[in-house]
């Protein structure tokens, strides 16, 4: 007797299987899209990079309209471009299927002024509204700089001024140096990347033989783009950064840019 | 039918009552403030009982006391919860009533003068029966006879029985070893896993054994055993209680701050567990042998007066992994080990006075040794050996008072201690051991209380001086997963005084009402009143209670870490400075009692203020279990629901069940969130099901699902400057913290006991347990984690919410035996 009660207390318990780990949940719904938004003040071009989060890159792009509206305008982005002239190459190390819209506006991008976004996506539309900031100011180099002639590092101490609407401040270099007979100029990467937001860093890259000369300036992005760019490869709380709609993920910002200080090496230095 | 829980008797005219009403949220600076007030609310609420000794006889003419003590006729053990019945001699009228107290003593001051007949009733024991001419004017003792029932029941045929979890308090869900032996077990019998039965409790998850009251944290809920804080009472990181089942008279999970727990003194209620004194008849020895560990109790009689009662458990886990490891069938072993060993004299002194001694060991230890770096180089060893237990020690003095009134002194000690030694061959150059992190908290105590029965109700006042120090030194450290790296030494004298009264009014009304003066060494002096009203109708009550209570001891745990599910200890530490928590509480409650059935209803809002809280984690999994307290910031809680819980007995057949729907918020940094360990709904169903010589148990549990924060979706970063940065990368999505639920939790776990009586052995018994828990294998979750994966250059084509699992189908076995 007590034999069959064990019998059936094993039988009872025989439907356990190994399968009492809930199975995973996938998240990848291919009509999501994201979208990634920053207006430059003082152009007179706006750029919007669509993509499929989810998908490979050989799919198709998304499908999307979008509309901007700024004082007295408003302005379809229909026009599509190349994401790597238009909207800086998209994400390279993630590649997905995207599209970069773009259009001339009637008036160039100005800070302090307030732009809407409306669009639709693949799951319908979204919206978005962002305020472009005040430039960062530089406050101790003058029109020009000049440099002792160096043989390893250009160090620039900086000091700035950073308005609390901007969450991210960037040194942007643009360098140019003898080529042969002649001169070769481009945006050359410089450190830090990220600039302290209190106002005093130091700006170093590395001293080229041949350098002419340079132009300085900081750029400086609002607080809804640095939000996502710290939680890169992190958690975000996703209410916080205002772009709304169904099945669209992503940011929409202003930046604006310091006026250039020229950067040259003093003469027989 | 409800009665009053804890150290005082209850006691009425009839049928069972209860008590009600507001008082001011107060909060004094002052203790001078504090002490005058509590004076002019004791001197109101006393003087209509007439405080100043004198005969009870005059002041009602008619009626009278009836005192006592109820004990079990073969052990001479007492009998709490026992059912007191004084009726007039050929006189029709609704008897007076009583119930014993948990040292088995009992006071009845209405019970009629003249010709009576007295009547006790108890669990498992047979109805006794006396007749007088008239009351009797000493004490009485009476002697229960153990009644031929199973005692492995939960069945609620009788009035008064433990067994039924309903039936023993209405400030408290009470369980006895019985019905912690009926339910299926989980490992072993446990005494803490049985109380989240109580439709106010909740378990974090399936592998921590402590609950959690009305949406209140552990820190919140002291776990008191004979009178003395146990901090940390559990093993194998909270899977297990560290109380032995066996030794156990009962344990009351109290969800409330005031009534039944204003002596405690804490946020959310308390679990008082009391001991047995051990048989007084002879010795007696019982123990279990379990998978994890065996355990043994051992009893009897020193002398004429006095009894023991010594119990230990020692779990086999590192020793059936070493061998397991030496044969070859497991890699490396599990070098773990705990302990714990409990022990009781109880001498009675004549009459009410008796003297009890209470010891309580426990120690739990890691030793990385020959696990850790057996295949590593040899020329680096190191040995680590990481050990935390408690200990605890109570003594206990009851006598009575000129003027009938009982007194009851407890003194006691318990403590919580761990350290962290290390020794590595490159370290012995300096120093052979060295000793990385250590800390204890301590409590020492002293509480009073008196208690008067009056016929125009029941006083009771004491005074209580408690001294914790909390002493940590975690600088070095390299448990830093579990251990913050702090250093902190702390000490804080609370020194407090609580007096209530239970009185009826009219015939149909009861009141209750007292006031708690603490004052908090160096922080703050606080008053919190509670005060309750009751209706009693023929076979139900209803009551409305309102409470206010203080502690200034917090936790260093982050309940929002997923951690805080696996591991249950905690460490505590006084708050600093001012304001202490609050809690405010209020609740409405009705109870019933038709043939077998018996159900009981609650509704209940309440208010923690004060608390201190860590901020919202950004990756629960990743956030540790304790926490530097000076992360933390001053938050509030709040929690509201309906509660029912249930039993009845019928035949062979008996349940015990309970639902509950709640709602629970905290609040801290602006942000308003449901902390991770609540559940809205709770169904709880335990059934028991008795045949010849054995019995079917089964449990089940039906939950909604936990708090988590969900993920919307994972998306590229990026913003090309004109250097063309191109460093992107992608950012999860998620949705406010803690908005989304997890699956529903479904779980069945059934039991099996076949009693077996050992041939020509007189009386012994052995009985096997066989137990399953997840019967089912219900794919049970305790939290979610998203994993990304993605080829280098191409986009996250896998992003799955993965589940970590509860406890999943395990097989249990062992035997209990009683000689």
């Amino acid at each position: 007797m007590k034999v069959c009660r064990l019998v059936v207390l094993a039988a009872m318990a025989a439907p356990s299987g190994c399968d009492y780990i809930a199975q995973p949940e996938r998240l990848v719904d291919p009509d999501v899209i994201s979208i990634a938004m920053v207006l430059v003040a003082g152009q007179r071009q706006a750029h919007l990079l669509a993509g499929h989060p989810y998908l490979h890159p050989s799919d198709p792009p998304p499908e999307v309209t979008a509309v901007l509206t700024g004082p007295r305008w408003r302005v379809a982005l229909t026009h599509k471009t190349d994401p790597m002239d238009g909207c800086g190459g998209g994400p390279t190390n993630w590649r997905i299927p995207m599209v970069c819209l773009s259009a001339t506006l009637p008036d160039p991008i100005r800070t302090r002024v307030t732009y809407k976004l409306e669009g639709k996506g693949p799951k319908g539309t979204f919206s978005g509204e962002t305020t472009v900031p005040a430039p960062p100011q530089i406050w101790n180099l003058g029109d020009t700089v000049r440099l002792p002639e160096s043989t390893s590092l250009v160090r620039i101490p900086i000091r700035y001024r950073v308005p609390r609407t901007l969450g991210t401040v960037r040194p942007e270099v643009f360098q140019t140096v003898r080529k042969g007979n002649g001169t070769e100029s481009k945006w050359i990467l410089v450190s830090p990347v990220e600039l302290k937001l209190d106002g005093e860093d130091t700006i170093v890259w590395g001293y080229s033989p041949d350098f002419q000369w340079a132009s300085l300036n900081l750029l400086g992005i609002g607080w809804r783009y640095t939000h996502f760019w710290r939680s890169h490869g992190k958690r975000m709380r996703w209410p916080r950064v205002g772009l709304s709609g169904e099945g669209v993920y992503g940011y929409f910002d202003g930046s604006a840019k310091s006026p250039r200080v020229h950067v040259v090496i003093e003469d027989g230095g | 039918m409800g009665r009053s829980f804890g150290e005082g008797f209850g006691a009425d005219a009839g049928a069972g009552a209860w008590q009600g009403g507001t008082w001011p949220n107060c909060h004094l600076t002052t203790a001078a403030a504090a002490t005058r007030t509590a004076g002019v609310i004791l001197l109101v609420a006393l003087f209509p009982l007439g405080l100043a000794a004198q005969d009870p006889r005059r002041v009602h003419p008619g009626v009278a006391t009836l005192t006592g003590v109820v004990r079990d006729s073969t052990s001479l053990e007492p009998i709490a919860f026992a059912q007191i019945r004084v009726s007039a001699a050929g006189v029709a009228g609704r008897p007076a009533t009583g119930f014993t107290d948990r040292f088995g003593a009992f006071a009845i001051p209405r019970a009629p003068w003249g010709p009576v007949r007295v009547e006790a009733n108890a669990l498992g024991y047979a109805e006794w029966t006396r007749d007088y001419d008239e009351l009797p004017v000493v004490a009485l003792q009476i002697l229960l006879a153990p009644a031929p029932i199973v005692l492995d029941s939960l069945g609620a045929r009788a009035v008064g029985r433990k067994g039924d979890p309903l039936s023993a308090s209405r400030d408290a869900f009470v369980v006895d070893p019985a019905m912690m032996r009926a339910m299926p077990a989980v490992l072993e019998t446990d005494v803490l896993r049985v109380l989240a039965i109580s439709p106010s409790a909740s378990a974090p998850s399936d592998f921590v054994s402590v609950p959690y009251v009305r949406g209140g944290a552990g820190d919140g809920t002291p776990v008191m055993l004979d009178g003395v804080r146990l901090f940390n009472p559990f093993h194998l990181g909270g899977f297990l209680s560290a109380v032995n089942a066996e030794a156990v008279d009962h344990a009351a999970l109290l969800p409330s701050s005031g009534a039944g727990a204003q002596h405690i003194g804490s946020l959310s209620g308390a679990i008082e567990i009391a001991t047995r004194d051990g048989a007084r008849d002879r010795h007696r020895v019982a123990g279990a042998v379990g998978l994890a560990s065996s355990q043994l109790t051992v009893e009897g009689p020193l002398g004429g007066s006095m009894s023991y009662l010594v119990d230990g458990r020692r779990t086999y886990i590192d020793i059936l992994t070493r061998g397991l490891a030496w044969a070859g069938l497991i890699e490396d072993h599990f070098p773990y080990s705990f302990f714990d060993l409990h022990a009781k004299v109880t001498r009675d002194l004549g009459g009410f006075r008796r003297l009890s001694v209470t010891g309580y060991l426990n120690s739990e230890g890691i030793q990385y040794e020959d696990w850790r770096n057996r295949n590593r180089s040899e020329e680096f060893t190191s040995k680590e050996d990481f050990t935390w237990g408690n200990a605890a020690v109570s003594a206990h003095y009851r006598d009575r008072l000129a003027g009938g009134a009982f007194l009851d002194v407890t003194v006691g000690h318990s403590r919580f201690g761990n350290n962290q030694l290390r020794i590595r061959e490159r370290d012995r150059a300096t120093a052979d051991t060295v000793l990385s992190g250590g800390g204890r908290m301590t409590e020492d105590r002293v509480d009073v209380r008196a208690t008067w029965h009056r016929s125009r109700g029941r006083v009771i006042a004491g005074g209580q001086a408690i001294r914790f120090t909390g002493d940590y030194d975690y600088a070095l450290t390299d448990l830093v997963d579990i251990l913050p790296l702090l250093v902190l030494r702390d000490r804080q004298w609370r020194i407090g005084a609580f007096a209530n009264v239970d009185a009826p009014v009219g015939r149909t009304w009861r009141t209750r009402a007292g006031v708690r003066l603490d004052r908090f060494g160096g922080v703050a002096n606080t008053i919190a009143p509670f005060a309750e009203l009751t209706y009693a109708g023929a076979w139900w009550d209803a009551r409305i209670s309102a409470a206010l209570s203080y502690q200034s001891l917090t936790s260093l745990r982050n309940e929002e870490s997923i951690g805080a599910s696996l591991l249950a200890y905690d460490l505590l530490v006084p708050v600093e400075r001012g304001p202490v928590p609050r809690n405010t509480e209020i609740s409405a409650g009705w109870e019933g009692s038709r043939g077998a059935w018996r159900l009981r209803l609650d509704a209940f809002a309440r208010k923690m203020d004060n608390l201190r809280l860590t901020g919202l984690p950004e990756d629960p999994l990743e956030a540790m279990v304790l926490e530097d307290p000076s992360l933390r910031m001053v938050g509030s809680g709040a929690a509201a629901g309906v509660e029912a819980s249930w039993s009845w007995g019928g035949g062979p057949l008996s349940t015990v069940g309970s639902y509950r729907w709640s709602r629970a918020t905290r609040t801290v940094d602006d942000q308003t969130y449901v902390p991770r360990f609540h559940r809205d709904h709770e169904l709880e169903l335990g059934a028991v099901l008795e045949s010849v010589g054995s019995m079917w148990s089964a449990r089940g549990s039906l939950r909604s699902g936990q708090p988590t924060t969900s993920v919307l979706a994972v998306i590229p970063v990026g913003f090309h400057d004109s250097a063309g940065s191109d460093d992107i990368g992608w950012v999860v999505l998620e949705s406010d913290y803690n908005s989304s639920r997890l699956p529903y939790y479904l779980r069945l776990d059934l039991g099996w006991r076949p009693r077996q009586r050992v041939p020509a052995s007189g009386g012994r018994f052995v009985t096997p347990f066989i137990s399953v828990t997840n019967l089912f294998s219900a794919p049970n979750v305790l939290a979610a984690d998203v994993k990304i994966r993605a080829d280098e250059g191409s986009s996250p084509t896998e992003v799955e919410v993965h589940y970590l699992p509860q406890m999943p189908m395990l097989a249990f076995f062992g035997v209990e035996f009683r000689f």
